[in-house]
């Protein structure tokens, strides 16, 4: 493959990729992109949707993938936590160590006798905020 | 493996070890002020058993937090595991005779400070979510 690294000051900043196929490499440019522009790459049904952070209700792992909810729908990201971490904007906080949620999407919180507390979402979703978040939580949200 | 059982084997194995340290600064303690004589194996004993109580303790936390159970599941599972756990671990080391008197007593105050901790967590709680709810 050929590659080609043109610094020019002059031009408009682009990206453009001549390929035979859709391949790793293309998805993982293509992740790299929208990282830059806020746009993040979801999988659902063999589908790739662009989703702006902002949209989705929340970012979770669950048997070590990442998925995102946008509303009731469910996508897959290809993307690790702590890359979402750094590319999402404040209305994103952690909860727990594979949970992070959009502050805005918040309907409520709920206790559990067990001492824990946790958040309901708009959609539905519900996940725990860990001890180690809940200092976190509490100062984010204004305590 | 089932998330649950995975979160409860991850959890016993972090706070595990506070069992035995926890008992290492009791005998200590208790060494100071008194005599203590503790032969190799009770000390032995005290450490595995320690251990394994911390692990179900940390472990049983999880409870609380499955999604699918209510809450008098939850408690129906937990105070049992934490009772068998803690009536072993201290019949085990006869730091409790084997007399049933004595279990019995040693059962009322299990029951009253599981109750005790439960109310306080649950006050604390309730206040935390309450004021995380003004604040949406």
């Amino acid at each position: 493959m050929e590659y080609k690294l043109i610094i020019d000051k002059e031009k408009e900043e682009s990206l453009i990729l001549t390929v035979n196929e859709r391949n790793e490499l293309v998805e993982k440019i293509e992740e790299l992109v929208g990282m830059k522009a806020d746009i993040i790459h979801a999988y659902k049904d063999n589908e790739i949707f662009r989703i702006s952070s902002g949209e989705a209700d929340c970012f979770f792992t669950d048997n070590n993938k990442i998925y995102a909810y946008v509303g009731k729908d469910k996508y897959s990201i290809k993307l690790r936590l702590y890359q979402l971490e750094e590319i999402l904007n404040d209305d994103f906080m952690k909860i727990n160590r594979g949970c992070l949620v959009n502050v805005k999407k918040i309907r409520k919180f709920e206790m559990s006798f067990g001492g824990t507390i946790s958040v309901v979402l708009t959609n539905g979703f519900s996940d725990y905020i860990s001890r180690r978040e809940l200092k976190n939580v509490k100062r984010r949200m204004g305590l | 493996m089932n998330k649950y059982v995975k979160e409860f084997c991850l959890r016993g194995l972090i706070f595990g070890g506070f069992g035995p340290i926890i008992v290492g600064i009791v005998y200590l303690c208790i060494s100071l002020s008194t005599e203590l004589a503790v032969s190799g194996t009770e000390f032995f004993s005290a450490i595995i058993s320690t251990y394994l109580l911390a692990f179900v303790h940390a472990g049983a936390s999880i409870f609380p937090q499955i999604e699918s159970w209510s809450i008098i599941k939850s408690i129906s599972v937990h105070f049992p595991t934490l009772y068998i756990a803690y009536t072993l671990c201290y019949l085990i080391n006869t730091w409790i005779p084997f007399d049933w008197k004595v279990v019995l007593i040693y059962t009322a105050i299990f029951i009253l400070v599981y109750l005790a901790i439960w109310v306080t967590v649950f006050t604390i709680t309730k206040r935390t979510t309450k004021n995380l709810n003004k604040r949406i």
